[in-house]
């Protein structure tokens, strides 16, 4: 059981081991306990980019007009990993499948955006701001989430929100400073070892604090921050837990960094790592080829994030998004083109999972939308908010996606 | 400056909306805009259409005034570029067509095809380059076997030397095939060392026909057997081109690569062409390609790059059938092989029950040639029309590679009959449809927005003022898409040579290190380090994957990350860490003639005077526009011989606490760039972007590839880490 007591006993403070804690330290500390005193939980959010197939992801195996639509690319209903009956998981897939069975993982069909740009970077723009249609929302969904929640600020750490990889994204964009972070063992100026690395990290950070450049002397601030703080934990020496060995792909990595920068209780609330090359034109291939590599990819990483944060994946809430589905029936190479309607996953330790939720539209060709792609029974961003509500305990969901309809009579109860 | 401003004007709609509104800090100061003078001129216009000002810049414009200096960059053709020019002698590959290029370097497609038909080139030399990758092919076809067919002999054993003569049971065979691919680095035993001296010993010509005649197996063995600086020595007194060839039988892709990228970076640190190097990017990006694309994509990019650079400067029109046409592009956005559902081929093919139908209409070009290339995701157009022009482009495809792999029109593939765009009519007229969407696209009011927003954004400042735009895009219109009208619009348009425009752009990471390497003077020998560095700060060349291109505003480049990664290249830089540039700071701070010292921070504690010395030399070199008070204190406060010793080792490798010796780090360094110019980069799949085979290790069999030698240790440490602490700082973060 996760205490406050075993907390400082082990967390923060006990890393360091001295009686002079540093000041950032103990914001730190204070900010976990804040954040557990509110909720206790975390929230990952990943992106697919370039829009995953969803039709091939979560296979509605029961639907005739799927098979006559994708001829060459269909997963067959022998060899979907069946979930309830009516849907099935790609066989790519098999490591999430004990996590369902499990009842950690949640499965929301014919999800997506009321928006009905098929372009890549519209899509992801409105999802990502979280105002679909709109494009002059200047910050992320997922700031103002963060925005949302009542915490002194003065306990918020730099590590508060965090993104993996060389830029922040548009979802954690905004008000709220967000950190990037690309690779945790190399987070600092100069090199780490020893007490000349102060040198060249002061000299900076003069530099940027005494600039009059208003955005790089906020962005240094924060920088060194993060810096000071990541180095307490001696992130060079991370050893996964339970035995678990993340494959050697780049968004494995993201994951495993996630889960160490979580363990080394940073005050970490909120993460963001995304997964590239769903865009399948071309032979996605069945039950193996481009696709069923990159679900494997995807699945691989996330379970072992799960098996990693042990305990700990209790107070974790995961969802995953991509911009818009793809169509209903293969195109001319072997692939499937731009479409609507998509598949979301929700991964929790209190996720009342094992189920797929969502009203079905079916697959006849007069179900779907425009006559081509997935209809969309599901906001995407109710996903969202129930996910956000669960994991920040956000109170005010319309300042997180204004003007959505998020009524508690669309609620999926998924948590 | 453009936060300072919304902020300035928007202050009092946020009091009286809302009271909550936390205290803002000190308010910034805020400087009205003026107009800038003749130096400040100088200065903008060399930070806006170069990699970067450099000392030989700036005297060159100030004699000639900078109208004269952009009308000259206005026309690249009269500017003499041979010192550039040599530095691509090392790349013949890129002087050759692309016939030429697909010939002697196959790409893995036409590699598997060779292996299957047998029908090897008549030339010798072309016959043994040719055959040395199909014989590896094979190799690792017959390893494929082997694993698939457990109970059929394997004939994966005689790729070992040694082990060919004596039959090994089955399943024996079966283990070893297996394990002798996924490693067939580690499994096959060095050669021994005389018999690398014999070889070294030979005459460059007999050495080189030697190495192109060995077998793979035999290859792998002399380059594990040659490690390090004998490595150099094998290529020894061979021509540029039989060095090339040397290092694609590493495979064609990787060889590929890094020649594109290496002579790509060079040329923005080099040319004296800067505004056609820095508008051949902008296109670049504009009409994005991707390297890992699939295994044809590097061999088609040396031709891409350089039909954008021949338009950069000409009319958008003719760019855009350009890019239209190219097989790059063809093959990036998949219209090669997008085919009419009426047409003669698919007709033929539904007459044939076997056939899997694989061919029908791709929309992928189609939708991005209106979002991104011409009109804008605004531009008013509908799936409806995404539909239709993909049926326009149907049959837009290329020749098979191995007959040149050029583009052409294939009439079977196109859909009949007549289509309409954007309510326009297009009557069937097979290729002319296409040319006929793609006037109608370059001319409309739209495309002439849209692109004249990106230039002024790319060129001014993230949030451009709207009257410059629309005057630009007039001219768009009023020109037909000339490019340099535009350009000149936007140049003399009374907002361009303001201080708003000053600094308003954060560097891209590509600017970042092309404007560092150029002001600092460095000498790059091999540019495949910094190609390196420019993917760790997330903007690898050839390397964004979907057909947006890169982004040119502050709020994608600016993170912590991106900073850190930043002042530690910065830092490596400046004291040699980085392989293959070499700076030397001593004749910038032994410069008696220039020393006008500027105020430095009172709160600084030192009054080192050598320190302040040096800083004010290396400023001057590096900043034609002094720095803060601030950062000059901090440089010289902390400029000590500390730094220099511990600055970065964040760019080369550390190894848990293991001293490696220099070959070791050389070697180390040389298989990172091996695997980055495989294409081991954003989460590609390595096997698909080298055109290897899934799942199975490739192999490194290339010989001789340049060393990537960091330069001498710095002479004055001191100096390098003040010169480190400049490029890292905020000043040199904008432009």
């Amino acid at each position: 059981m996760f205490s406050r007591r075993a907390f400082v006993k082990n967390g923060a403070l006990a890393l360091v081991g001295t009686a002079t804690v540093p000041q950032f330290l103990v914001r730190s500390v204070m900010a976990e306990q804040a954040t557990a005193q509110a909720n206790g939980k975390k929230l990952v959010v990943l992106f697919q980019r370039g829009a995953a197939d969803g039709l091939n992801i979560v296979v509605p195996y029961r639907e005739k007009n799927y098979y006559a639509m994708r001829p060459n690319i269909a997963i067959q209903p022998n060899e979907v990993l069946d979930l309830d009956g009516q849907f099935g998981l790609h066989p790519a897939m098999a490591p999430l499948l004990p996590l369902y069975q499990k009842g950690h993982l949640a499965v929301v069909h014919a999800v997506g955006s009321p928006d009905t740009t098929r372009s890549h970077f519209d899509a992801q723009d409105y999802m990502e701001s979280g105002t679909p249609g709109i494009k002059s929302t200047q910050d992320g969904w997922l700031n103002r989430a963060l925005q949302a929640e009542r915490i002194d600020p003065k306990v918020a750490t730099a590590f508060r929100a965090v993104a993996l990889g060389t830029q922040v994204p548009r979802t954690l964009q905004g008000r709220l400073p967000a950190v990037a972070v690309s690779n945790v063992a190399n987070f600092s100026v100069g090199n780490s070892q020893g007490a000349q690395a102060a040198a060249v990290s002061s000299a900076f950070q003069e530099m940027y604090a005494g600039t009059h450049d208003r955005i790089l002397s906020g962005e240094g601030q924060e920088t060194f921050e993060a810096v000071r703080m990541l180095k307490a934990t001696d992130p060079a020496h991370y050893q996964p837990a339970n035995g678990v060995v993340y494959p050697n792909t780049s968004f494995a990595n993201s994951l495993k960094q996630v889960a160490q920068l979580m363990k080394a209780n940073l005050g970490v609330e909120a993460a963001f790592a995304d997964i590239n090359d769903w865009d399948t034109h071309q032979a996605q291939g069945a039950v193996q080829g481009r696709l069923a590599n990159r679900l494997k990819e995807f699945s691989e990483a996330i379970a072992c994030f799960w098996n990693d944060m042990g305990q700990d994946a209790e107070h974790i809430t995961l969802v995953t998004m991509s911009e818009f589905g793809r169509t209903a029936r293969q195109n001319g190479t072997g692939g499937t083109d731009h479409g609507h309607g998509n598949v979301m996953f929700v991964l929790g330790g209190t996720i009342r999972g094992g189920k797929v939720y969502g009203e079905w539209p079916g697959l006849e060709d007069h179900q779907l939308n425009e006559g081509r792609d997935l209809a969309i029974t599901t906001d995407f961003r109710q996903v969202l908010a129930e996910a956000t509500q669960h994991a920040l305990g956000t109170r005010d969901l319309s300042q997180v996606f204004p003007g959505a309809n998020l009524g508690q009579d669309q609620y999926l109860r998924f948590v | 400056m453009r936060a300072s401003n919304a902020f300035r004007v928007g202050l009092s709609a946020v009091l009286c909306g809302t009271l909550a509104v936390p205290a803002m800090p000190a308010a910034p100061r805020v400087d009205p805009v003026r107009p800038l003078d003749r130096n400040a001129r100088a200065e903008l216009m060399l930070q806006r259409f170069t990699f970067g000002p450099t000392a030989s810049d700036l005297q060159s414009i100030r004699s000639v005034g900078i109208e004269t200096w952009f009308q000259q960059q206005l026309n690249p053709q009269n500017i003499p570029d041979t010192s550039f020019e040599t530095r691509m002698d090392v790349y013949p590959s890129l002087r050759m067509t692309q016939a030429e290029r697909l010939q002697r370097y196959p790409e893995p497609a036409t590699i598997r095809v060779l292996a299957r038909s047998g029908r090897l080139p008549a030339d010798p030399e072309l016959r043994a380059i040719v055959s040395d990758q199909v014989e590896f092919y094979q190799m690792v076809q017959d390893n494929k076997a082997a694993k698939a067919q457990p109970a059929t002999n394997s004939m994966a054993a005689p790729m070992m030397s040694g082990a060919a003569e004596k039959p090994i049971a089955q399943t024996t065979a079966q283990v070893q095939a297996q394990a002798v691919v996924a490693n067939l680095e580690q499994t096959t035993p060095a050669m021994e060392k005389p018999e690398v001296d014999a070889i070294l010993a030979l005459p460059p010509n007999d050495r080189y026909m030697q190495l192109l005649h060995m077998p793979p197996a035999e290859l792998i063995a002399l380059r594990k057997g040659a490690r390090g600086p004998l490595e150099a020595k094998l290529v020894d007194g061979m021509s540029p081109l039989q060095k090339e060839t040397l290092l694609a039988l590493s495979g064609t892709n990787r060889m590929m690569n890094a020649e594109t990228q290496g002579a790509r970076l060079l040329r923005d640190i080099y040319s004296q062409r800067q505004l056609e190097a820095v508008m051949t990017d902008f296109w670049l990006n504009h009409f994005n390609i991707f390297s890992g694309k699939d295994g044809q994509e590097p061999s088609l990019i040396p031709q891409y790059e350089q039909t954008v650079r021949d338009h950069a400067l000409g009319h958008f029109e003719d760019l855009l059938v350009a890019t239209a046409q190219s097989p790059a592009m063809l093959r990036y956005l998949d219209n090669a092989t997008s085919t009419g559902p009426n047409s003669l081929a698919s007709q033929r093919e539904r007459r044939n029950p076997k056939n899997k139908s694989n061919s029908g209409l791709n929309e992928n070009y189609a939708r991005e040639l209106m979002e991104l290339h011409t009109l804008g995701v605004n531009g008013g157009y509908t799936q409806k029309d995404v539909t239709e022009v993909a049926k326009v482009f149907t049959g837009w495809t290329l020749e098979r590679p191995y007959d040149g792999g050029d583009y052409s029109f294939n009439p079977n593939r196109h859909e009949p009959g007549s289509k309409t765009v954007l309510g326009k009519t297009i009557k069937s007229g097979g290729e002319d449809e296409g040319r006929e969407v793609l006037h109608m696209l370059a001319t409309s009011p739209a495309t002439a927005h849209f692109i004249s927003t990106e230039i002024a954004q790319r060129f001014v400042s993230d949030a451009p003022p709207k009257a410059m735009v629309d005057r630009m895009a007039q001219t768009f219109l009023k020109s037909d898409g000339d490019i340099k009208a535009v350009l000149l619009t936007m140049v003399h348009s009374p907002e361009f040579f303001t201080t708003a425009t000053v600094n308003a752009k954060l560097k891209t990471p590509l600017e970042y290190v092309t404007s560092a390497v150029r002001a600092s003077g460095a000498e790059v020998t091999n540019p495949l380090p910094l190609v390196q560095s420019l993917q760790q700060l997330g903007m690898p060349l050839y390397g964004c994957m979907p057909p947006t291109g890169y982004k040119w505003d502050e709020e994608t480049w600016l993170s912590s990350s991106a900073l850190i990664n930043r002042m530690n290249f910065s830092l490596a830089l400046a004291t040699n860490r980085i392989g293959g540039v070499s700076v030397d700071w001593t004749p910038v701070i032994t410069d008696s003639s220039a020393a006008i010292m500027r105020p430095v921070a009172m709160t600084s504690a030192s009054s080192d005077p050598e320190a302040m010395r040096k800083e004010s030399l290396l400023e001057a070199k590096l900043f034609e526009v002094p720095i803060s008070a601030q950062t000059r204190s901090a440089v010289i406060s902390q400029g000590n011989d500390n730094i220099a010793a511990q600055a970065s080792q964040q760019f080369s490798q550390t190894n848990n606490g293991h001293v490696l010796t220099q070959a070791e780090k050389d070697a180390q360094q040389q298989d990172k760039l091996d695997e980055m110019m495989m294409g081991r980069r954003n989460g590609m799949q390595p096997a698909k972007a080298a055109g290897g085979v899934k799942g199975q290790a490739v192999v490194q069999r290339g010989l001789g590839a340049t060393p990537a030698k960091m330069g001498p240790p710095p002479a004055d440490k001191q100096a390098a880490a003040m010169a480190g602490l400049l490029l890292g700082s905020p000043e040199f973060q904008r432009r």
